[in-house]
């Protein structure tokens, strides 16, 4: 990880997210819980990643490296789906690709609201998005959701395409240019973490290493 | 006797599938070692020799440590930098010993040895397993050089008078058939638990399979890196 990417998180704990991929989807709840036990906030930064590859079509006389690819990605589509059952989420298509720039400007905007905004934004977009109620790529559906999340868009249209969509681009050249491939990212005490199966030992960082370190 | 053989199923409750050059496996063994404790099972315990470059390049140091040799492209050496601080940061806080390898090692011969020694009996096999993880990863074992794995079988109890006929006959055959079909399932990494058919890898997943070990009491958990005592009951 770049020291650019440290510069600019601090010592806040920091995860990084992106609205498409199903990762980020399934990490709000356990992330948002464990804020809730530590009372803490993170701070939550919106990064577009590469998205899923949709597992290839079975082809006779595929070779390893191609079968490997095949099988992983299914494999992960079942993974990815059983745990949204876990938690009773929706999840659509996981291989979309759309332009996340609005809802990421969204969540940068929302951060400039009350306490609360960030989570009942995140809520809500994720959730609109994966339900596929909601075309992220649309400024109305965005600026609907804050309103939703309580969060006054009186000035949403000149941030949406100025100072908000600048700040979405430095923060997001900035972390993949630092380091950060997946998501969600977690960047705590000096370090990064992929995957919210981290959380124990996120946890466990932030509790002052107190007890048995995670396996 | 490969006949029987079920990628997916076993007598055994739990399958593992474990191989010796993932360090990922080698930080999952003793989490693993404490299911069959927790809930007094025996563990199918199975090797899984794992073809690295056909889906992550390969890669050679040289003497000096730095790479002499390497046909991966810059995001796969994202993945593989990451995964291996990744390791050493559990491992250092568990007193493990993870060495970055210096090639992509052939464990194949150190997987029939597993097998050799889960022959002879639970304890040989877990003797074998130890001693081999632990040598290995502090690059003390080569583990292609058969007289290595040999004296590694001797050492954890096992009689080796049959094992070279074995590793160059009727092991090998059974090892390089049980591998293409274990892949054509869909087992494609290590570790990987399979319970009741369902394939899960990672040691994340060691929360959902002690969950469905334990009968689905309690709502089902999420992926974790979690810490498990003798009376964990996540």
């Amino acid at each position: 990880m770049s020291e650019a990417v440290f510069e600019m998180v601090g010592d806040t704990p920091t995860v990084c997210i992106d609205f498409k991929n199903p990762k980020s989807y399934l990490a709000l709840a356990p992330t948002f819980a464990l804020e809730d036990s530590l009372r803490l906030r993170f701070d939550w930064l919106p990064v577009s990643v590469s998205p899923l590859t949709r597992p290839s079509a079975r082809q006779p006389n595929e070779d390893r490296g191609t079968q490997h690819r095949r099988m992983r990605a299914e494999y992960y589509e079942r993974d990815f789906r059983r745990y949204a059952r876990v938690y009773g989420l929706e999840l659509g298509d996981l291989y979309r690709n759309p332009d996340t720039s609005l809802a990421c400007i969204g969540l940068l905007f929302a951060k400039r609201a009350d306490d609360g905004a960030v989570r009942r934004y995140l809520q809500l977009s994720f959730g609109r998005y994966w339900k596929g109620q909601i075309d992220i790529e649309d400024d109305r559906a965005v600026a609907s959701v804050l309103d939703d999340a309580g969060v006054a868009t009186n000035s949403w249209k000149g941030f949406a395409s100025g100072a908000g969509r600048d700040e979405c681009e430095r923060i997001g050249r900035t972390l993949r240019e630092g380091g950060v491939f997946d998501v969600p990212a977690y960047i705590v005490a000096g370090d990064v973490f992929f995957g919210r199966q981290h959380l124990p030992m996120i946890e466990w960082l932030l509790t002052g290493k107190r007890g048995e370190p995670p396996l | 006797m490969t006949d029987t053989f079920d990628p997916l199923r076993s007598d055994s409750p739990l399958i593992v599938y474990v191989d010796f050059k993932s360090p990922y496996a080698y930080l999952a063994k003793d989490p693993t070692y404490a299911l069959e404790r927790d809930f007094g099972i025996a563990i199918d315990w199975r090797p899984l020799t794992l073809d690295i470059p056909s889906y992550l390049g390969s890669a050679k140091l040289g003497a000096d440590g730095r790479v002499a040799q390497s046909d991966r492209t810059p995001q796969q050496w994202s993945g593989v930098k990451y995964a291996y601080m990744d390791v050493r940061r559990y491992a250092s806080l568990r007193g493990i010993t993870a060495r970055g390898t210096v090639k992509i090692w052939d464990s194949s011969l150190a997987g029939i040895g597993m097998e050799w020694a889960k022959q002879q009996s639970r304890a040989i096999l877990r003797g074998y397993i130890d001693r081999v993880y632990e040598r290995f990863w502090k690059r003390e074992l080569d583990i292609e050089d058969p007289r290595v794995i040999e004296a590694v079988l001797v050492e954890a109890g096992a009689d080796v008078g049959a094992f070279a006929a074995y590793h160059t006959g009727a092991g090998r055959v059974r090892h390089n058939e049980l591998q293409q079909r274990i892949f054509d399932a869909g087992v494609f990494g290590v570790p990987s638990y399979v319970i009741d058919g369902e394939l899960f890898f990672g040691r994340e997943h060691l929360p959902m399979v002690r969950w469905l070990l334990g009968g689905r009491r309690g709502p089902a958990p999420d992926v974790a890196y979690r810490h498990f005592g003798a009376d964990a009951t996540t």
